[in-house]
């Protein structure tokens, strides 16, 4: 299964409302490819998507937030899994790209290419329905499911090492920050980014 | 910690509008948690390491919520790559508060690393900082604090020193 066709898959289903958290390396590049907007968060950041898509679901109780999450992101960041079951944020949906490997730097392996099971760990943290799926029609169906339901949830999608032929993306951290902040903005119709002046007393 | 600094750094975080706590428990703090825990005013958030606390409060702050990180001074140097990533490559602003354990008459052994990497950390890490010497200064310093943050879009943290926490 490549993973551009299940972000294929997804995108129909994530709608102008939603936020979108994406990690680092081409899982972000295919998912620009495919639904370019600025209420896509693209993170450099391994391990921080999972805790910062949770503050983000904890900040906006009433948005779907959709977090597109990799095996060595996440394997930086077990503990914040039993965060996620411990809280259960019934906004946010995510789905981790598991390559199995750290392709980014050309190594074909990480922990999920030997036993660890990332939707096992999920489970055993009280994250409910965590599920992998190995085929795009399973992967269309737990999206589905996860899209059009109600609660928090958690799919691995095992997919085959290789990103897509798709266009690199421009831009730094600090202007993904910007745009996504002025984004959520425009969706809220409240500030963030203006002047703040306290009253001490 | 005398119920005054409690009370002040409560009323900090009320006064500069912040309702999110995520945190890490150590006991010079321990009132401080006991005080939002209890209060239906906060939203707390336990973490399982100092780098996800940070990380959950960026988040909460991308989502236009004023939030706070709580936890022992040792949990910068786990947070290192989350300040580090978030912090200087993004620009995304944490407020950390945390006491100064390894200050100077903290009679702990294991303490002193947490006092001799505190400010070499901060520094390296961009963190704008303040070592609170005074309880009265307390409430002023965390308000002041997410001023800056908003100002600066940097982390900032208000350490706590000894003085003010035992």
């Amino acid at each position: 299964m490549n993973r551009i066709d299940c972000l294929r898959a997804l995108a129909p289903h994530v709608t102008d409302e939603d936020l979108v958290v994406i990690s680092l390396g081409g899982t972000g590049l295919e998912w620009n490819a495919v639904r370019p907007s600025d209420q896509n968060l693209f993170l450099v950041a391994m391990g921080c998507n999972t805790p910062v898509a949770l503050g983000l679901a904890l900040a906006l109780k009433h948005r779907r937030i959709v977090l597109l999450e990799t095996d060595g992101s996440l394997l930086l960041t077990l503990g914040a899994l039993a965060t996620l079951g411990n809280v259960a944020p019934p906004n946010l949906r995510v789905f981790v790209f598991d390559n199995q490997g750290y392709e980014r730097v050309k190594h074909d392996i990480s922990a999920t290419s030997g036993r660890t099971d990332l939707a096992a760990i999920a489970a055993g943290c009280g994250i409910e329905g965590a599920s992998t799926v190995r085929t795009v029609d399973e992967f269309t169906a737990a999206a589905e499911r996860a899209m059009r339901g109600n609660g928090l949830s958690f799919v691995v999608a095992k997919v085959k090492p290789g990103i897509a032929d798709v266009a690199a993306r421009p831009g730094d951290g600090l202007e993904d920050k910007y745009r996504f902040v002025r984004a959520v903005e425009r969706l809220e119709g409240r500030p963030i980014l203006a002047a703040y002046r306290a009253k001490l007393d | 910690m005398r119920a005054e600094v409690t009370q002040a750094v409560v009323e900090g975080l009320r006064t500069a509008g912040i309702d999110f706590v995520s945190y890490l428990p150590e006991t010079w703090m321990h009132d401080v948690y006991d005080t939002v825990l209890a209060d239906d005013e906060f939203e707390v958030v336990l973490g399982t390491n100092e780098g996800e606390c940070v990380a959950i409060c960026a988040g909460a702050w991308l989502g236009g919520r004023r939030a706070v990180a709580i936890f022992e001074n040792s949990g910068l140097r786990v947070a290192a790559e989350t300040l580090a990533r978030l912090g200087i490559g993004h620009g995304i602003p944490v407020l950390m508060i945390m006491p100064f354990r390894g200050d100077l008459g903290d009679k702990d052994w294991w303490a002193q690393p947490h006092g001799h990497t505190l400010v070499p950390m901060l520094e390296a890490l961009g963190v704008r900082y303040r070592i609170v010497r005074d309880a009265a200064d307390v409430k002023s310093s965390i308000v002041r604090a997410w001023e800056t943050l908003h100002s600066s879009k940097s982390p900032v943290a208000v350490v706590l020193g000894a003085e003010v926490c035992q």
